[in-house]
């Protein structure tokens, strides 16, 4: 039934690109509407086919290999049909079916514009569409049936049975797929030769819409590896963290180099370059994950056929643009005059540094598999590289944020400047001393503090002056830098100012930690749905009063499938405050020596980012709300 | 015209900082990456100290010797890949994943004399999503 819609999905998407090539060459608007209706039938059929994959989750078909691999019968609902995204072959079909559906909503969002420009827009999203249905039909099949049914299937792994895994997945998943519609409005741009702002205006509600989804799907992902992997930290420079870091950078720049494009038609290439690249990242994402070359992840990866594919589908969109761009060169030159001491010339420069550390961080990520090409021995490196190598960029983007908005556009007027940057200065500066005085000395942390606070006081600063509250575009970008330096304050002081204790306590008695006195229970056992669980709680008292109970807990989960076996994870419980969280994990217990072994960690401002990552969220809503004339 | 050798000034600054930076950030937290026939093969002296703090290296679990003290927080255990073995001796806390046949990536320094890898970090593959082991299909 699936394979139906699968193949219908490929056929009619190959008529709708036929369509519209034929629409364009003929300016003909029957061929136009063939293509449309085309496009909604592909949006149809592979909306069935997400559906049929559903329903053979929920209802537990084990005759499907895909159901059989990710889950059983004991589990939870909410994990069957979340199972959707745990295997390779449902993320794919899930790629599809988002790209359709986006390609499909600009048909409602384009009606009024140009069909040629149209037509190429939807030509290059049905494209993308028809290589990973593809892909779900002749490489990694979701429909694909076992010579049998199986009594029961392999279960989904307990790591992932976790909120986590319900909503950090399809966040990234709409992230990535979104930043297609840059590129094809960039393609389609470049196809009918028209680098006007038209396009980089149609892309702003997308790239914004993508930045919010994959901003969410980061920091939730961070969020989800600190409650659930137990070792107190929320990134580690996985390469699968990285792999989704690298399109959210250059789509960071993107949106910037857009504003740049559209106010004063500097750097039109770049514009179009990063709107590219953004793109190719997403697809390479997915490829690093699969190509197997990166074995030191704590993320296992089956090495895949599909590798290929991918690259070839990097390299094949790639060259096109490429020659897109060349044959176009002419037009986008950049005539206008650029002065580095201006609002610009600090756009510019950021875009410079995320650029920078999207090669950095990229080059390491790949360096196994470069220093094995060029040396024959294979390099790596562990966070502490990682972090040496961001945090300078991060502090001059910092500061660059900082001075954006007190410079105007064109040419400042350095006495202004002065005037308007001294408070901003002032305020970061005092904050600096007040770390210092407490206690947090790192050179690292005070320069990032530094940066971070001018951020923050630049744009509260912006926001007294221009009040912003009829201007979405404003308001919101003010919502995101205020929610940037807020975030980048918790990274800062959460990874610098962490300190953890190993504690071996004896169960009913109690130690001191940071400013609480920590009381042992005993240990609890219970048995849950699909796991047994044996929780210690601890008591939290500050100066004799009662704060919180915490329960740390380790988990066995018993697969009803009986050829499997049991697995065990820890669940860690933490308390937190705006000042940070005390964080526990219990480390193992022994009841007939009455003794516990905790690791307690205290973390400063680990609040912050999250905090900061929802100002960031609604920021980036609030400035996709701007109704930008004539769109 | 002007515009572009501005761009491309400051473009050169960038690409120098950022080489600079990668380099300098190599000697930070650079790692050799090794097969176990290597680390048991090679003597250290061929392994250049001054640029690594040491190697990290990749297996699996073996089953003929596997002490765990999760409480007292100390793993010896073998590991093995491509035919070969490496004692592993380890401190610290014990990952979850961490058991018999398990895929672990471990970090620190090679023992030559005892003939025992000495572990300071020990990563046991979280068994993610895009594994696609042939063995998974046993039902």
């Amino acid at each position: 039934m699936g394979v139906v819609f699968l193949v219908l999905g490929l056929v009619v998407g190959i008529v709708a690109i036929v369509a519209f090539i034929l629409a364009v060459r003929e300016r003909n608007d029957s061929y136009y509407k063939v293509g449309s209706y085309a496009l909604i039938a592909q949006a149809i059929l592979i909306t069935g086919a997400v559906l049929v994959l559903l329903f053979y989750l929920v209802s537990g078909n084990f005759n499907n290999v895909y159901v059989a691999s990710y889950t059983d019968k004991a589990l939870p609902l909410v994990y069957k049909a979340t199972a959707l995204w745990a295997g390779q072959a449902g993320s794919l079909l899930l790629w599809a079916w988002l790209a359709v559906i986006f390609t499909a909503f600009e048909l409602y969002r384009l009606r009024d514009s140009d069909k040629s420009y149209n037509s190429y827009v939807f030509i290059s999203g049905i494209f993308t569409t028809i290589f990973f249905l593809f892909l779900c039909r002749f490489v990694t099949d979701p429909f694909e049936t076992l010579p049998f049914t199986a009594r029961d299937g392999n279960g989904l792994n307990p790591l992932l049975q976790n909120f986590g895994m319900i909503i950090h997945p399809p966040l990234l998943y709409v992230g990535f797929v979104a930043f297609m519609l840059p590129f094809a409005h960039a393609f389609a741009s470049l196809m009918v030769g028209d680098v006007s702002t038209f396009w980089i205006k149609m892309i702003r509600p997308w790239s914004l819409f993508a930045w919010v989804f994959l901003t969410a799907g980061i920091v939730l992902g961070a969020w989800w590896a600190y409650v659930e992997l137990g070792w107190g930290g929320y990134w580690a420079w996985d390469a699968v963290e990285n792999a989704s870091l690298f399109p959210w950078l250059t789509g960071t720049a993107l949106l910037h180099a857009a504003v740049l494009y559209e106010h004063k038609g500097h750097l039109k290439s770049w514009g179009y370059a990063l709107a590219l690249i953004t793109f190719e990242l997403t697809i390479f994402g997915t490829y690093l994950t699969r190509s197997g070359i990166m074995s030191d992840s704590v993320h296992a990866f089956g090495q895949s056929s599909l590798s290929n594919f991918f690259l070839a589908f990097i390299v094949i969109t790639t060259l096109v643009f490429v020659a897109l761009l060349f044959i176009n060169r002419r037009q986008l030159d950049d005539t206008a005059d650029f002065n580095f001491l201006s609002r610009e010339g600090m756009f510019f420069v950021a875009l410079l540094c995320f650029i920078a550390l999207t090669v950095a961080i990229l080059a390491y990520t790949m360096l196994p598999v470069i220093s094995n090409l060029l040396l024959s021995v294979k390099i790596t490196v562990e966070s502490a590289s990682y972090n040496f190598i961001s945090i300078p960029f991060f502090v001059v983007l910092f500061l660059l944020a900082g001075l954006a908005p007190v410079m105007s556009y064109g040419e400042t007027n350095t006495g202004k400047l002065g005037k308007a940057y001294i408070p901003v200065l002032i305020v970061s500066s005092v904050v600096v001393v007040v770390a210092f005085a407490l206690g947090w000395t790192s050179m690292a942390g005070a320069l990032l503090t530094l940066t971070s606070v001018s951020v923050l006081a630049s744009f509260v600063r912006l926001a007294v002056i221009v009040k912003p509250f009829k201007n979405n575009r404003v308001l919101g970008a003010i919502i995101i830098h205020v929610g940037l330096a807020v975030m980048a304050l918790g990274v800062t002081y959460s990874a610098l100012y962490k300190y953890s204790e190993d504690v071996v306590v004896r169960l009913d008695d109690s130690f001191e930690f940071d400013r609480y006195t920590i009381s042992v229970g005993q240990v609890r056992v219970e048995q849950q749905a699909n796991y047994l669980s044996q929780t210690l709680p601890l008591t939290l008292t500050n100066k004799g009063k009662k704060i919180a109970t915490l329960e740390p807990e380790h988990r066995t989960y018993i697969p009803s499938n009986k050829n499997k076996d049991a697995q065990t994870t820890s669940e860690v419980a933490y308390y937190s405050t705006i000042r940070g969280d005390v964080y526990v994990m219990l480390d193992g217990y022994d009841t007939e020596r009455g003794l516990a072994r905790l690791v307690v960690i205290f973390q400063p401002l680990v609040m912050w980012i999250w905090v900061g990552c929802i100002m960031m969220c609604i920021g980036g809503i609030v400035a996709m709300l701007h109704k930008t004339k004539n769109v | 015209m002007r515009n572009y050798k501005k761009y491309a000034i400051a473009f050169a600054i960038a690409a120098v900082a950022l080489a600079y930076f990668i380099m300098m950030g190599l000697s930070v937290g650079g790692l050799y990456y090794k097969d176990i026939s290597e680390v048991v093969a090679t003597n250290e002296q061929s392994a250049k100290p001054a640029q690594s703090k040491g190697l990290r290296v990749a297996g699996t679990v073996a089953d003929n010797e596997f002490r765990v003290d999760r409480f007292g927080r100390t793993a010896n255990f073998t590991m093995k890949d491509g035919g070969y073995s490496m004692a592993v001796a380890y401190r610290g806390t014990i990952p979850d994943a961490f058991e018999v046949g398990a895929q672990v990536v471990v970090e620190g320094v090679y023992d030559a004399d005892r003939g025992e890898f000495v572990a300071r970090k020990l990563l046991a593959k979280c068994p993610s999503k895009y594994e696609a082991q042939p063995d998974d299909n046993k039902l």
